[in-house]
């Protein structure tokens, strides 16, 4: 099939799957497959290919969340069943919020800035919008950084999702070798900055939480959905902060030309001699910042800061040669 | 999932929302949905054949270009849209609960309110798992400083604040003009002026042992919030450069944060951007920082710039030779 071809098929099952919701929410009883099949698709109902169609075409509407209902039509016949989506179930429902909500649902709105969540929010305040309900100035300006950057991040919400189990590699704290596990994720948690996977480790049957960045590679989906439970009353927060107690803070030295770097001047905690004293948490962070800086601002310890900063570098390099 | 199911959801939800918008510009409409203008004159040819069963012209969902604007004529059934799915009700209740749990920043009670009503609107049968848990503090605000500085930031008044400095053991008191809070990486800060240097400063709230708010009205340049970025960076300019950046998609934030325009979706969640800056000096030390996750395209000088600074960058780090 070529391309054009291709995408003719999927435009017209896109028409059939909107036609098919549309019947199945204009109808106030439950529509016969026969019904179904003559008036949606205009095929005969014993069509092999009309079952395997429909089937398809319910389980896609199904999987969107939308309420296909099998009902029984006849009170003499019970094998004959007919469908519909009920309007109640399908709708969302009238909601109106006083002033101080849509100041909070602001707040909640600007919330996410990256992609993966913050697609999931700019979708629901559309469909809010679409009823009348609308965000308002919070009042006080908020902004909000959760970093989404990690591309673990989308891969492990949809396996919590379906609850699917998971396999990645993931980098040891103790070595630097990758070492595949296997996962049933019960939850994601963004703590101190930084994204954690908390859930079930199948490998050494006991809980445990991943930080995001040592994963390494993919995370491949495994088996089926719904595979497992997540147990209820979790606190996945508490779980992490347990697990990964804050380390303690790092002391790098970075030595800075005169009359520049005003902003990382400000961050230091002593300057002598252009040589800055600075505090920091995370290393990549402040590696980010430093190479930034070139060549007015050269770190000079600690090591690792170093390489990552060269690191940084060297891969910007490569990229624009 | 197929192609032609992701883009169920939208079609669906296209049609009551530009009901609820009659008259829309097209443009505004495809930003909304986060699509191309062909896009979305697309999804509308599309739903011109969808209808109620026979399909005939009454049956058919009518929606009609005007000029530039469009406007929704008969809806056939679609005039609300499906309840909150999974991802959409994760994302905004994950917040609300973040939010909430910062003590001193907002009022619970709204908060409360819309935790209530979003799950109220969730596909039925589903119920909210606390899947995504965010935290913005470690707690160690005190509440009476976040409800002075509240205060402080909704009416516009200076805030007296006591506040230690950590490294010098010491406690000093400063009036600053507050501007904004800022929540990074478990911990608040307010960005504020502070007159008494002359330059915005950003604060610890933990390191904030008293804030009372004063009779007097900030006096910041500009009065609003300072923004992340210089704003002359960005107010369109003859000298403006346009510059082209592919950002991978762990730095997919940045076209979040910056005023750019979307021009194409890469392959693994990358997009293709362009910013329109005089100063693409600045770019490029932000290009930088991304280490390779961030490409410039084009023009040719902005990214000799970025390989340029980088080769200084290494030549001081005594990496490569010059």
């Amino acid at each position: 099939m070529s391309a054009w071809q291709a995408s003719r098929v999927s435009q017209a099952r896109l028409e059939r799957l909107v036609n098919l919701t549309l019947a199945l929410m204009a109808t106030q009883r439950p529509l016969p497959v026969a019904e179904i099949a003559a008036r949606v698709y205009r095929e005969a109902v014993e069509d092999e290919s009309f079952r395997r169609r429909f089937e398809r075409d319910k389980e896609a509407l199904r999987e969107q969340g939308i309420p296909v209902v099998t009902e029984i039509i006849s009170v003499w016949d019970d094998s004959e069943v007919g469908y519909r989506i009920p309007r109640a179930d399908y709708a969302l429902p009238d909601i109106t919020l006083s002033a101080e909500e849509a100041a909070a649902l602001g707040l909640a709105a600007q919330f996410w800035n990256g992609a993966t969540l913050g697609r999931g929010s700019a979708s629901a305040l559309r469909k809010l919008a679409a009823t009348g309900v609308a965000p308002a100035d919070p009042g006080i300006a908020v902004s909000v950084r959760v970093d989404e950057g990690d591309p673990s991040l989308a891969p492990l919400l949809a396996a919590v999702r379906n609850r699917q189990a998971v396999r990645f590699d993931y980098r040891g704290t103790r070595d630097d070798a990758a070492h595949a596990r296997t996962l049933e994720p019960w939850g994601v948690v963004s703590w101190h900055g930084r994204w954690y996977v908390v859930g079930r480790d199948r490998d050494r049957s006991a809980e445990r939480a991943f930080r995001l960045s040592r994963v390494a590679g993919g995370v491949k989906s495994l088996g089926r959905p719904a595979a497992y439970d997540i147990p209820t009353e979790v606190d996945l927060l508490a779980r992490v902060a347990e697990a990964y107690p804050e380390r303690p803070r790092g002391q790098a030295h970075v030595r800075v030309d005169p009359d520049t770097c005003w902003a990382l001047r400000r961050q230091a905690i002593a300057i002598e001699d252009d040589v800055l004293t600075l505090d920091y948490g995370y290393v990549d962070r402040l590696a980010e910042q430093l190479a930034g800086l070139v060549p007015q601002a050269v770190a000079l310890d600690p090591p690792e800061l170093v390489v990552a900063i060269v690191d940084r570098l060297q891969a910007a390099l490569q990229a624009h040669t | 999932m197929n192609a032609s199911e992701e883009r169920l959801p939208r079609l669906l939800a296209l049609i009551p929302w530009l009901r609820a918008h009659p008259g829309v510009e097209v443009a505004t409409a495809a930003k909304q949905f986060g699509i191309t203008e062909a896009a979305l004159r697309a999804d509308i040819e599309l739903l011109w054949f969808c209808g109620l069963p026979g399909l005939g012209p009454s049956d058919l969902i009518d929606v009609e270009f005007e000029g530039d604007t469009i406007t929704v004529v008969d809806a056939q059934t679609l005039d609300r849209p499906l309840r909150l799915t999974g991802d959409e009700g994760q994302s905004l209740l994950a917040a609300a609960r973040a939010l909430r749990e910062v003590p001193g920043l907002v009022d619970a009670a709204p908060l409360d309110a819309i935790i209530a009503k979003l799950r109220g609107a969730l596909i039925t049968g589903r119920t909210e798992e606390s899947t995504v848990s965010v935290e913005l503090s470690a707690g160690g605000e005190d509440p009476a400083v976040m409800t002075a500085t509240r205060e402080a930031l909704s009416s516009g008044r200076k805030l007296r604040l006591r506040y230690l400095v950590e490294r010098r053991d010491e406690m000093t008191e400063r009036t600053i003009d507050p501007l904004e809070l800022r929540l990074v990486e478990g911990r608040v800060y307010l960005r504020a002026w502070d007159p008494s240097r002359a330059a915005a400063r950003s604060f610890r709230l933990d390191r904030a042992i008293e804030a009372t708010v004063l009779d007097e009205a900030v006096d910041a340049p500009g009065g609003a919030a300072l923004p992340a970025y210089p704003p002359e960076l960005f107010a369109p300019g003859a000298d403006d450069v346009t510059v082209t950046v592919d950002l991978s998609a762990r730095a997919r934030w940045v076209a979040d944060s910056y005023p750019v325009e979307p021009v194409a979706e890469l392959g693994d969640g990358g997009v293709r951007i362009t910013l329109r800056t005089p100063d693409p000096g600045w770019l490029a030390r932000l290009v930088l920082r991304l280490g390779g996750e961030a490409v410039v395209i084009g023009p040719a000088a902005v990214a000799a710039e970025v390989a340029a600074t980088a080769r200084a960058g290494l030549a001081a780090y005594g990496a490569i030779a010059h």
